[in-house]
């Protein structure tokens, strides 16, 4: 099996450190009421899309390589709709977007398509 | 990857409808001063009080219209399958586009041509989803999705006035970037320029 391309690793940071991001204005948003359940929800949903990409950019991961692409995809448009909901903050929308951004970009490198594509599990 | 200069015209008008349509219409929602988000319409701008922002919403959507039917036009003509098809209805969205534009909203033309346009433009994004994915071009495709994510996740959330706003947003971002992709396309068929020159 061929060694995991370092951008893929960088790939998988980034995505980690959104999902904490996440996590983090999830506690946040939360007030201790009902009302605020929805919000908690929309940021839950971003930090689990950020944790998918994260497990998708490892060894034997369970998608393709095409598929990672979307997952970020859906990561980035989930964040700026989280900012726009007021569920995350604008300043930390904008970093989430970034990353979603980076995670594309990883994703699209033909280096990390092959090894996935190559090693994946399913 | 090399910019194909038969490609540029129609490039341009997808990236001046992308780029400018927000800043008009922001300029025309401080003009207007009585506007707010997903409480209003986009087309309350066009009976706006406000001579200014009725001209300028009314002008944009015209100018925009036109640009998203060139655009349209120059793909139907440039590409091929899917990516010809997307080109069609976009070129049907910039018509109605251009509608909006000439009808406020208390005539029956404008409450056909506004959803109308919405419609079309959908139709589009969906072809091009699959055309874009069919020949390998994932960054464009990526964005195609962040757009239809933007402007399916937030129908629960906002009221239809909210959502037409993130739509409009997400389409010219993804109007622009169908642009930048159709400047650096590699499927670019010179043959079509030729055959475009001679008719």
């Amino acid at each position: 099996m061929s060694e995991m391309p370092n951008t893929m690793k960088i790939g998988m940071a980034a995505a980690f450190i959104g999902a904490v991001c996440a996590f983090i204005a999830m506690a946040s948003i939360w007030t201790g009421e009902i009302d605020s359940l929805g919000l908690v929800g929309v940021d839950m949903a971003v930090a689990v899309i950020f944790f998918g990409v994260a497990g998708s950019f490892t060894s034997y991961s369970p998608v393709k390589g095409t598929t990672i692409m979307v997952l970020s995809a859906i990561a980035t448009g989930a964040s700026i709709i989280g900012g726009i909901y007021g569920a995350i903050p604008a300043a930390a929308a904008v970093f989430l977007a970034i990353l979603g951004v980076v995670c594309i970009l990883i994703a699209n490198l033909g280096s990390t398509r092959d090894y996935v594509d190559s090693n994946r599990v399913i | 990857m090399v910019t194909k200069m038969g490609t540029v015209p129609f490039s341009l008008a997808a990236m001046i409808v992308g780029a400018l349509t927000p800043f008009a219409f922001a300029v025309a929602i401080f003009s207007d001063g009585n506007w707010f988000f997903d409480e209003n319409m986009l087309s309350d701008l066009g009976v706006s009080s406000d001579d200014f922002a009725r001209n300028l919403f009314m002008a944009t959507c015209i100018i925009g219209g036109v640009c998203t039917a060139i655009f349209g036009f120059g793909k139907l003509m440039i590409k091929h399958k899917l990516d010809a098809a997307s080109g069609f209805f976009l070129v049907i969205a910039g018509i109605f586009l251009i509608a909006v534009g000439l009808f406020d909203k208390t005539t029956t033309v404008h409450s056909i041509s506004a959803p109308m346009y919405f419609f079309m433009m959908l139709i589009s994004m969906c072809i091009s989803l699959f055309a874009d994915s069919g020949n390998k071009r994932y960054l464009t495709m990526s964005v195609t999705v962040i757009a239809l994510f933007m402007c399916f996740a937030a129908m629960p959330g906002f009221t239809i006035a909210g959502v037409e706003v993130i739509s409009v947003c997400a389409i010219c971002l993804w109007m622009f970037v169908q642009g930048l992709s159709l400047s650096f396309s590699n499927d670019y068929n010179a043959e079509s320029d030729n055959r475009m020159v001679s008719e």
